[in-house]
């Protein structure tokens, strides 16, 4: 059975993991659109 | 006033048709061009950037059921369900950076997945594959407008069928305009507003109820073994007093039922080969499904263990009717857990960030998936068998009337399966039994360039048969049946299609790739695999 402090600190995990994937989303949306607005040298095909 | 609902009904058709001005509003100005031929409406233009086809692959993975069943797996199975239903979610999303990366790369023209399997493969596969993407696409729609609605009758008794017309409508109304750029530009907006909903949601209980409150209400419930769904046997209900194990059986049994299942989901959906199509390099595909399996992730977990485990820990009982202040919101079934419990612990506000969230999920799901449906049945069935010769011209034209003849195709089966009490779950768990055949095959016409062509067709067949013959057997049971009929699925698969394959090995090159597609105006420029 999960102790009192493992379970505090599944639910901080759960919370701090939902902030950054949040605010990695909207830096790379950002990202995308200062690029679309600069594309000049933006030749990076794989 | 009491009202048997927390909210009148017209809120709901309010925040949808809101939302959907916005929508299309904002395609009709940015974007409307991107509609102008078949090519770019089927496409998206295929020069569209990391941060949109993240976002955008965010949103189409965010389904109702990512919200609602992952509290009802928080409910069930305590604070393990939600990790579980988050983790067999998110494995077709690395595999699937891989495969996209791959056909991005050696056949970079075509516009669906199954247009590369008919010319990496055969036409009885392409056609085979293209009856399963629609299948996979419509079969999703089914289950988001199901689960949007359902939510939507918990939350303003406004008529289900009325809420499923209305988010249809919505779905075909900006798609329609600029097609699959469209999808994406809308996605990433609704994924940014889902963002600040839940992450509002998740602190909102954090704060609200404490999880040392949650915690010692787990503990309540394992010790006490309250009543909680009155309508399941005392075998079903066992899991809810395992809340806090993270072995807990019948949570492993969901896990492999969500991981097989959602890889057909998946990896069988235009919908995703959608962003592949539509993003700008091999490198974005593979960086964009990358990083939405790590954005993804913390959705259901945190929705789940705040809702779900949350309600757990309150004993919410399905049946029983809840009131705060004024406002009343009747339980009425498990798979609701997380509109009642959101509205017990954080009110109005609470309630309206909820349900913009999952409106924001199931508009945008829904709106890929119906054109996913559009997208293969056009350019596959139509172009690939039925009319070689159809022009660009025609090609949109029969793309914005197929929207309508799917929307109206949704409506029908959704309201007639709620008249005769189909289960949300039940869908659900179902899926994979029905199209993950289809994986192992896939995978191996991607990657291995000595694929039997035959093998890779029978195993799809015969192994989706063995499954539902298993399945029927089991007289459809939604616990181990379906757990047993979802391993076999994709074993049976497996287990014809290599042996085969290494016995009677077909070569094939996958350099004479890079020209292959269906041509608007003309036939294929790369002769087609037979």
């Amino acid at each position: 059975m999960l102790s009192q402090s493992a379970f505090i600190v599944n639910h901080w995990i759960t919370i701090l993991w939902l902030v950054a994937a949040g605010l990695y989303t909207s830096f790379a949306i950002i990202a995308d659109l200062y690029h679309a607005k600069a594309p000049a040298e933006d030749t990076d095909k794989d | 006033m009491e009202h048997a609902t927390p909210l009148p009904a017209w809120t709901m058709f309010a925040i949808l048709a809101g939302q959907g001005i916005i929508y299309i509003a904002a395609v009709w100005l940015i974007g409307r061009t991107r509609g102008a031929t078949a090519e770019s409406y089927l496409t998206g233009g295929r020069d569209i950037g990391h941060g949109m086809i993240n976002a955008s692959i965010i949103a189409t993975w965010i389904w109702a059921a990512t919200l609602m069943i992952s509290a009802w797996t928080g409910y069930v199975y305590g604070f393990i369900g939600p990790w579980w239903y988050a983790l067999g979610a998110v494995i077709p999303l690395p595999i699937m950076a891989y495969l996209g990366r791959q056909i991005k790369r050696i056949a970079p023209n075509v516009r669906s997945y199954p247009e590369f399997i008919r010319f990496r493969l055969d036409k009885k596969n392409h056609l085979l594959h293209s009856l399963i993407a629609i299948i996979v696409s419509l079969w999703v729609v089914l289950m988001i407008v199901t689960g949007g609605a359902v939510m939507g009758v918990a939350f303003t008794g406004a008529p289900f069928w009325g809420i499923a017309i209305t988010m249809v409508i919505i779905f075909i109304s900006y798609s329609s305009i600029a097609g699959l750029w469209a999808n994406i530009f809308a996605d990433t907006i609704m994924t940014l507003i889902m963002y600040v909903c839940l992450i509002f949601i998740a602190i909102g209980v954090f704060v609200v109820v404490g999880p040392n409150a949650i915690y010692d209400g787990v503990v309540d419930v394992i010790q006490n073994k309250p009543v909680l769904q009155p309508a399941l046997s005392e075998a079903e209900r066992a899991s809810q007093y395992d809340g806090l194990n993270w072995l807990n059986a019948a949570g492993l049994g969901f896990l492999i039922v969500n991981t097989i299942g959602n890889l057909g989901a998946v990896l069988c959906n235009q919908t995703y080969w959608g962003r592949v199509v539509a993003s700008d390099n091999p490198k974005t595909v593979f960086k964009s499904f990358m990083a939405a399996a790590f954005c993804w992730w913390p959705i259901p977990l945190a929705t789940g263990t705040a809702l779900g485990v949350g309600a757990l820990a309150l004993g919410l009982t399905v049946g029983e009717t809840y009131t705060v202040g004024n406002a009343s919101i009747l339980f009425s079934e498990a798979e609701a857990v997380a509109p009642t419990m959101v509205f017990m612990t954080l009110g109005y506000v609470g309630l309206a960030a909820f349900v913009i969230a999952v409106g924001g999920a199931t508009v945008s799901t829904g709106a890929g998936e119906i054109l996913s449906v559009v997208t293969v049945a056009v350019n596959d069935i139509v172009k690939g068998h039925l009319k070689k010769d159809a022009t660009d011209r025609q090609m949109l034209l029969m793309s914005r009337l197929g929207l309508l003849v799917v929307a109206v195709l949704v409506v029908a089966v959704v309201v007639y399966w709620r008249i005769i009490g189909f289960g949300f779950a039940g869908m659900y768990q179902a899926m994979g039994i029905a199209f993950s055949s289809a994986v192992v095959p896939l995978v191996m016409a991607i990657f291995w360039t000595r694929t039997n062509r035959d093998a890779v067709f029978w195993a799809t067949i015969v192994g989706s048969v063995c499954g539902i013959a298993y399945w029927v057997h089991t007289d459809m049971d939604l616990l181990w049946g379906v757990v047993a009929s979802n391993v076999i699925v994709i074993a049976v698969s497996a287990l014809i299609a290599i042996p085969w394959t290494l016995i009677r090995p077909q070569p094939f090159d996958y350099g004479g790739m890079l020209d292959s597609g269906f041509k608007m105006d003309a036939e294929p420029t790369a002769a087609p695999a037979e």
